[in-house]
C-alpha cells in the first residue's frame, strides 16, 4: 500500500463532502414560496387583520398583462385574510391555509384600512423596517373602508394588481401631481421628522361590487374600478383627517412636489369665473422662507412655474402680450386659491404636513429648539401666517395663435 | 511565499483594515450623537486618526521594519517584550473576535437567518486561515482587487440614489455642541486607531520608512469613504430615521434603483461588503499570528494558526453571544482598550527609541 499523503487527505475529506448534500439552512425553493405583490392591514376586534395578495403562478399572468402558458381561467392572484394579535402572528397563520410560505421581497403596495390608521401605524412601520424580507420601498395607501377589499379587485390592463397600483401612483405623481406616492420609508421619515405628520393617498373602489372573478374582467367597462381618491393626513401615528384632491394639489404646490400638472382656469376672469382654459404646468419650483415677526412665524412661499397653454374656450388673440398676461394673472390667482384653501384645511387639522417645522429648524434653530423644549409646536403652528407669492409664465401657446371660438366671432 | 508589500498596496490594506466594520457599526453610533452633523464628527475623528497614524508611523520608523516585539526586547529587556507581547496577543485575539462576531451578526441579521452561528464562524475561519497561510502579499493583492471594485460600486450607489437624495437633510449644520461632536467622534477614532496594525505588518513592507504616508493615505481614504456613505445615508433617510436603522448604509443600498428594471440591489452590496470584511479579518488574524510568533519566538507560525483561530471562534461564540454587550463595548469600552494598545504602545515605542538613543549619545560623550 503506497498511498501518498495528499491522496490520503483527499480520501479522508471525501466523507466530509456528504455534509454539503444536506444543503443550506436558508435555502428556499421557488415552488414553495408564495410571492406577495401586495398586502393590506385592518384593525378589527382589537386584532390585526392582514390580507395578502399572492401571485398565482398557474394563471399565466405576467406583470404587465398578456397571457403566458398557464390557465387563464384561474385568477392572476389569490388573497389570504388572517387575524392575529400581532402582525407576525397573522403572517404565520397564513401557513395554516396556504401551501406556500409568504415571501414579501417583491411586494409593491401596502394598503392601510381607516380603522388601523385611526388606531396607529407605528407597529406596522416598525415591522417593515425590522423584518429582513419586508420591503421598505412599498407604496403605502389608505382605504376608507376595509383595506382587504382593495386587494381582491382585479384590474384590466395589468394582471399583477400590486404592480398596477404602483404604476397608477407613479403616473399620478408624474403627470397629475395631486400628491406624491408615499413609500414606507418616506412615511417613516415624515412621522419621525420635526413635523411628526405625514400624508397617504387614498385608494378606493369606484363601485360597491368587488370584481374578483376573472370572467368579470372580460367586460369593456367594469362596474367597479380601482381609483386614487383623497389624501389621508396622519399626525403622530394616527389618521386625523382628509384633504380633498384640490386641497392636496395646493399642498403639492406648498411642498414643491409638482412635477407636471394641468391647471384649469378662467381665461377672462372679468367675464366670469367659469374655467374655460387649461394650462400644462411643465416646470414648478417652490421655495419656503420662514421668518419670525413679532410673536409668530410668517412663511413666505414663492411658487414659480412655467408651461404651455393646451386648451382655450374664449375669444382671444394669443399674439397679444396683454392676453397672455391676463391669463398668467388668472393662473396665478388659481394657484393662490389652491394654496390658501389647502392651508386652511391643514391648519384646521393641526398636522404639519407642510413640513414647516423642518424648514424652521433649518433656518432658525435656536428658536426651534426652544419651541421643542417647551413642547408648544402645535400652538406655534396654529399661529403661522403664510404669504404665498405665485409667478406663472405661459411659455408657449401650442399650435394655434387664436382660439377656435374666434372663428365664429367674425 | 511572504514577499514584501508595496507602499500603495499597504495603504489600501489600511483602508480595508478599518472600513468594513466601520461602515456597519459607526453610522448608527455617530448619528445617534451628532445627527446631521455626523460628517463633522468624522472629520474630527479623521484628524485624531492622522495624529495616531503619525505616532504609529514614527514607531515603525524607529523599528525600521524589524519585528516589533523583538525590537522592544532588544531595546528594553526580553521580559518586558514577553509581557507586552502577551497583552498585545490578548488584544489582537479580542479584536479579531469582535470582527468575526460583527461579520456573523451582520450575515445573520441580513441574509443567513437560519444558518447556525457556529457553522458560519467555522466556515469564515477556514477561509481566512487559508488566506493567512498564503501570506500578507497575497492578501494585499486580493485587497487591491477588492478596492478596485469601488469603481463599480460607488457610481452605482450614487446614481441609484440620485432621485432619493435631498441635500437639505444635512441642515442645520453646527446644530450640536463641540462636546456632542467629540462624543460622536470618540468611537470612529478608535476605529481609525486600527492603523496601529502597521506595527505587525512592518516586517513585510517594502519601505517601512514610509509607514506614516501609508497610514495617512489609508486614513484619508477611510475618512472619505465613511463621509461618502454617511452623507448619502443622511441625505436619503434624514437625521431622524437614520438613528433607528442598525445598518443605515445598507438600508440605503436597498433603495438603490435604476429605472424600474434594476432595484433591490442590497444583496449585491452585501456581497461586496463580505469580500472586504474577509480581507479585514485576514489582516487581523495575520497580525494576531505575527504577535504570537514574536511573543513566543517561534520560527514558523503555520502550526499555530488553527489553534489561534479556534480560540477566536470559541471567544466569538461564547463571549459575544449578546449583541447588546458588543454594542456597549463598541460604544463605550472600546476606546479605552484601543487607546492603550494602538496609541500608548506605539507612543511608548517612540519614547523608548528616543531614550535609548539619548543614552547611547551620553555614553558616547562619556567615552
Amino acid at each position: 500500500m503506497n498511498i501518498s499523503k495528499k491522496n490520503l487527505i483527499c480520501l479522508l475529506c471525501l466523507p466530509l463532502l456528504s455534509t454539503l448534500l444536506s444543503g443550506c439552512w436558508d435555502d428556499r425553493e421557488l415552488s414553495e414560496l408564495g410571492i406577495t405583490s401586495g398586502s393590506a392591514y385592518d384593525w378589527e376586534d382589537n386584532q390585526w387583520k392582514a390580507t395578502y395578495q399572492v401571485i398565482n403562478p398557474s394563471s399565466g399572468a405576467s406583470s404587465t398583462g398578456g397571457t403566458g402558458g398557464g390557465s387563464t381561467s384561474s385568477p392572476p392572484f389569490v388573497t389570504f385574510t388572517v387575524k392575529g394579535k400581532t402582525i407576525m402572528e397573522a403572517v404565520e397563520k397564513t401557513n395554516l391555509t396556504s401551501t406556500r410560505q409568504m415571501f414579501f421581497s417583491h411586494s409593491r403596495i401596502t394598503v392601510l384600512g381607516e380603522s388601523l390608521a385611526r388606531q396607529g401605524v407605528n407597529q406596522l412601520i416598525d415591522m417593515f423596517l425590522r423584518k429582513q424580507d419586508a420591503r421598505e420601498t412599498v407604496y403605502v395607501f389608505i382605504a376608507k373602508g376595509e383595506a382587504g377589499d382593495i386587494l381582491d379587485q382585479l384590474m384590466q390592463l395589468t394582471k399583477n394588481q400590486g404592480a398596477g397600483i404602483q404604476l397608477m401612483i407613479e403616473q399620478e405623481s408624474r403627470l397629475v401631481s395631486y400628491y406624491p406616492g408615499i413609500r414606507m420609508f418616506e412615511l417613516a421619515m415624515a412621522l419621525s421628522s420635526e413635523s411628526g405628520s405625514a400624508i397617504l393617498p387614498e385608494i378606493l373602489l369606484t363601485g360597491r361590487e368587488v370584481m374578483d372573478e376573472t370572467q368579470e374582467t372580460g367586460r369593456t367597462d367594469l362596474k367597479t374600478r380601482l381609483a386614487l381618491g383623497r389624501l389621508g393626513v396622519l399626525k403622530g401615528e394616527k389618521l386625523v383627517g382628509w384633504l380633498s384632491q384640490k386641497q392636496a394639489f395646493g399642498l403639492s404646490f406648498m411642498t414643491d412636489k409638482i412635477k407636471t400638472a394641468t391647471i384649469v382656469f378662467p381665461s377672462k376672469p372679468e367675464s366670469g369665473d367659469k374655467p374655460d382654459a387649461s394650462f400644462v404646468l411643465q416646470k414648478s419650483r417652490t421655495t419656503v422662507h420662514p421668518k419670525w415677526e413679532n410673536d409668530h412665524y410668517v412663511i413666505d412661499i414663492h411658487i414659480k412655474g412655467s408651461g404651455v397653454l393646451s386648451e382655450l374656450g374664449s375669444v382671444m388673440d394669443l399674439n397679444e402680450r396683454a392676453s397672455i398676461t391676463e391669463m398668467e394673472q388668472a393662473l396665478e390667482q388659481q394657484v393662490l386659491e389652491l394654496v390658501d384653501n389647502s392651508w386652511k384645511e391643514v391648519r384646521k387639522l393641526g398636522a404639519d404636513v407642510t413640513g414647516f417645522a423642518i424648514k424652521i429648524h433649518r433656518s432658525d434653530r435656536k428658536r426651534f429648539k426652544q419651541i421643542r423644549k417647551d413642547k408648544n409646536w402645535d400652538r406655534v403652528f396654529q399661529e403661522i401666517e403664510i404669504r404665498p407669492h405665485v409667478s406663472m409664465k405661459i411659455e408657449r401657446t401650442g399650435l394655434s395663435n387664436k382660439s377656435f371660438k374666434s372663428v365664429h366671432e367674425k | 511565499m511572504n514577499r514584501k508589500v508595496g507602499t500603495t498596496q499597504a495603504a489600501m490594506l489600511i483602508v480595508n483594515t478599518i472600513l468594513p466594520t466601520a461602515t456597519v457599526v459607526l453610522p448608527a453610533i455617530i448619528s445617534n450623537y451628532a445627527e446631521q452633523d455626523a460628517p463633522l464628527a468624522i472629520l474630527l475623528s479623521a484628524f485624531f486618526g492622522l495624529l495616531i497614524a503619525y505616532i504609529v508611523g514614527s514607531a515603525v520608523r524607529c523599528t525600521n521594519g524589524a519585528p516589533f516585539l523583538t525590537w522592544v526586547g532588544e531595546k528594553s529587556s526580553p521580559a518586558i517584550a514577553a509581557v507586552l507581547g502577551l497583552f498585545m496577543l490578548q488584544f489582537y485575539l479580542d479584536t479579531s473576535t469582535t470582527i468575526l462576531r460583527e461579520f456573523v451578526n451582520f450575515l445573520k441579521d441580513n441574509v443567513l437567518i437560519n444558518t447556525p452561528i457556529s457553522i458560519l464562524c467555522v466556515l469564515i475561519l477556514l477561509i481566512t486561515i487559508y488566506m493567512v497561510r498564503q501570506g500578507l502579499e497575497a492578501i494585499a493583492r486580493v485587497n487591491s482587487l477588492v478596492i478596485l471594485l469601488y469603481l463599480l460600486f460607488v457610481p452605482l450607489y450614487i446614481f441609484g440614489l440620485t432621485d432619493e437624495m435631498n441635500v437639505h437633510q444635512l441642515l442645520p449644520m453646527f446644530d450640536h455642541s463641540l462636546a456632542e461632536l467629540t462624543l460622536a467622534s470618540i468611537t470612529p477614532t478608535t476605529w481609525m486607531s486600527e492603523v496601529a496594525v502597521l506595527l505587525f505588518l512592518a516586517p513585510y513592507l517594502q519601505s517601512p520608512q514610509k509607514a506614516r504616508i501609508i497610514g495617512w493615505t489609508g486614513l484619508i481614504f477611510v475618512a472619505m469613504l465613511m463621509m461618502f456613505s454617511l452623507i448619502i445615508a443622511l441625505m436619503v433617510f434624514g437625521p431622524d430615521l437614520i438613528r433607528l436603522s442598525a445598518y443605515p448604509g445598507f438600508s440605503a443600498a436597498s433603495i438603490v434603483h435604476l429605472g424600474r428594471f434594476i432595484e433591490k440591489l442590497d444583496i449585491l452590496f452585501i456581497s461586496y461588503w463580505v469580500l472586504s470584511i474577509y480581507v479585514k479579518f485576514s489582516i487581523f488574524l495575520f497580525a494576531t499570528v505575527e504577535c504570537f510568533k514574536q511573543t513566543f519566538r517561534v520560527g514558523s507560525s503555520r502550526p499555530f494558526i488553527g489553534t489561534l483561530g479556534l480560540l477566536i471562534v470559541l471567544e466569538c461564540l461564547y463571549t459575544w453571544q449578546s449583541t447588546e454587550k458588543l454594542n456597549l463595548y463598541n460604544k463605550e469600552g472600546r476606546f479605552l482598550v484601543f487607546f492603550l494598545f494602538n496609541v500608548l504602545v506605539p507612543l511608548g515605542a517612540v519614547g523608548l527609541d528616543r531614550f535609548t538613543k539619548a543614552k547611547t549619545k551620553r555614553k558616547g560623550w562619556g567615552a
